[in-house]
């Protein structure tokens, strides 16, 4: 099987605090791969250290053969938690600048995705609402033709209804081939959409595999052995 | 560049504004007497603009590199696919452009409200004078012994101030907490340091020199061209030491919370 990413001893502290602890993975391309854990499990942590935002203590991180540098983020289309557009900017400068920097980003794409949410193009972020600005985000980063999609949380902060149209976008704007990496603890309404599953433990690894397998083993949803797992 | 130029423009319209004023005023009380306080309110006001102008650029530059590297903004910025060392040319090209374009409108001000007809005649019929007086007296001339390396320095030391800057918060980048304070103490540290080598430097040179042994004016201003390349040669220098430090944790040490 293709991997997408891969993992060895890889550590992060901050300070005395140890959020990731020796991880070792594999994840498939090809899949739509679920990292799920508790706030503070290390999901993010793993995510900007993918990104190359972070630096990990030891250990090394590789992205379809390559450790996070200019070569990853050609080919990872990745969605943070929070904004990180300016909010003077218009949604067609955004989408410009998006053009201008990704040689895979589709305007087309995005201006369809655009104009079905009746988002107005010459519309300044500061004016639009915090659900709209995710959309807009969201609308940049699944028009990329990635290989592999990060989305920190994407359904974190939305309306169950906002949440439909999210993750419609995703599954219907993605190229099978490639694969989604989506970080969350609200698993129930993901659960549908995932192929596999890595659950996140205070920094370890403490499951993964293929979902219908997990299922079918353990007799239960994933949304039921993450409340047992992860019981307090 | 179109985001920094969004606050800069208007703050060095306002400056350009202020100079045409001022020049209005100039020209009413050669006809006119103005009562004095309106000439000391508007100088006044025009200094303290001035001071406000070179301060805020600075301020917004310096934020503004933070903000779009080390804050929310630094997601986008360190996911685009280019290398750290082209962000941070393209943040320092545009913040030189900028503290340049601030320094020649300061400049260009201050002599528009200062000259007059007058003494723009005399300085043009002076100039060639001066600059061939200059020559024979100390056998270089004044464009390329005096003017070329201040213009070489000036452009070294602004670049150098502006990556000192960019160094200090990405060694304030690397803790968990108190960014900001350990960027102002590293600024302050580093400064210290460079202070303790230039002092220890110029005091293990000068005695060495013909410096302290009475030198006349004329064998100042001669030697100044050799001063003035050693200042670019060290400002150059700095500029090199700042700027792979600060690519180095850019690439090795990036740590956006």
């Amino acid at each position: 099987m293709d991997m997408i990413l891969q993992c060895r001893g890889l550590t992060k502290r901050y300070d005395k605090l140890t959020a990731l602890d020796n991880i070792n993975l594999d994840l498939p391309a090809g899949h739509i791969i679920g990292l799920l854990g508790p706030n503070g499990s290390g999901k993010t942590t793993f995510i900007k250290l993918v990104n190359g935002l972070l630096s990990p203590n030891s250990g090394d991180i590789k992205i379809g053969g390559f450790a996070p540098g200019v070569e990853t983020k050609r080919i990872i289309s990745y969605l943070p938690e929070q904004s990180y557009l300016n909010d003077w900017m218009k949604v067609q400068d955004i989408v410009d600048l998006f053009a201008d920097f990704y040689d895979d980003f589709s305007k087309e794409r995005a201006y369809d995705m655009i104009q079905r949410l009746q988002i107005p193009p010459e519309a300044k972020l500061k004016t639009l609402s915090k659900g709209t600005k995710e959309k807009v985000q969201l609308i940049l980063v699944m028009s990329r033709q990635a290989r592999l999609y990060i989305l920190d949380e994407p359904i974190g902060g939305v309306d169950p209804a906002a949440r439909d149209y999210i993750l419609n976008t995703i599954i219907s704007n993605y190229d099978p081939s490639a694969s989604i990496l989506i970080s969350t603890h609200l698993i129930s309404d993901i659960e549908n959409v995932l192929d596999y599953v890595v659950f996140l433990r205070y920094g370890q690894v403490c499951m993964t595999g293929e979902v219908d397998e997990i299922r079918s083993r353990e007799g239960k949803s994933i949304d039921s052995i993450f409340r047992e797992v992860f019981k307090c | 560049m179109a985001a920094v130029s969004r606050y800069l423009l208007p703050l060095h319209g306002v400056l350009i504004l202020l100079t045409l004023v001022g020049r209005l005023l100039v020209s009413v009380t050669k006809t006119t007497a103005l009562p004095r306080y309106v000439s000391t309110t508007c100088l006044i006001i025009y200094t303290l603009y001035i001071i406000f102008v070179a301060c805020a650029t600075i301020i917004y530059l310096i934020s503004y590199f933070y903000k779009t590297m080390y804050g929310l903004e630094g997601y986008l910025t360190f996911t685009l696919p280019a290398k750290p060392w082209q962000l941070l040319a393209s943040k320092t090209i545009s913040a030189v452009l900028w503290e340049l374009i601030d320094g020649v409108l300061v400049v260009l001000s201050i002599i528009t409200l200062v000259m007059t007809k007058e003494v723009w005649t005399a300085a043009i019929n002076e100039l060639p004078d001066i600059f061939s007086r200059f020559q024979e007296t100390y056998g270089f001339g004044l464009g390329t012994g005096i003017i070329l390396p201040m213009v070489f320095c000036a452009l070294a030391s602004l670049t150098q101030g502006m990556l000192f800057f960019y160094l200090c918060l990405s060694i304030g980048q690397l803790s968990n907490k108190h960014r900001v304070a350990i960027a102002v103490g590293a600024f302050f540290g580093i400064n210290i340091i460079l202070q303790i080598i230039s002092t220890t430097m110029v005091f293990s040179i000068l005695p060495n020199s013909s410096y302290l042994y009475g030198r006349s004016g004329i064998e100042e201003l001669a030697s100044l061209p050799r001063f003035l390349w050693t200042g670019f040669g060290v400002s150059v220098l700095l500029c090199v030491v700042f700027w792979l430090i600060t690519n180095y944790i850019m690439n090795r040490k990036l740590n956006l919370l």
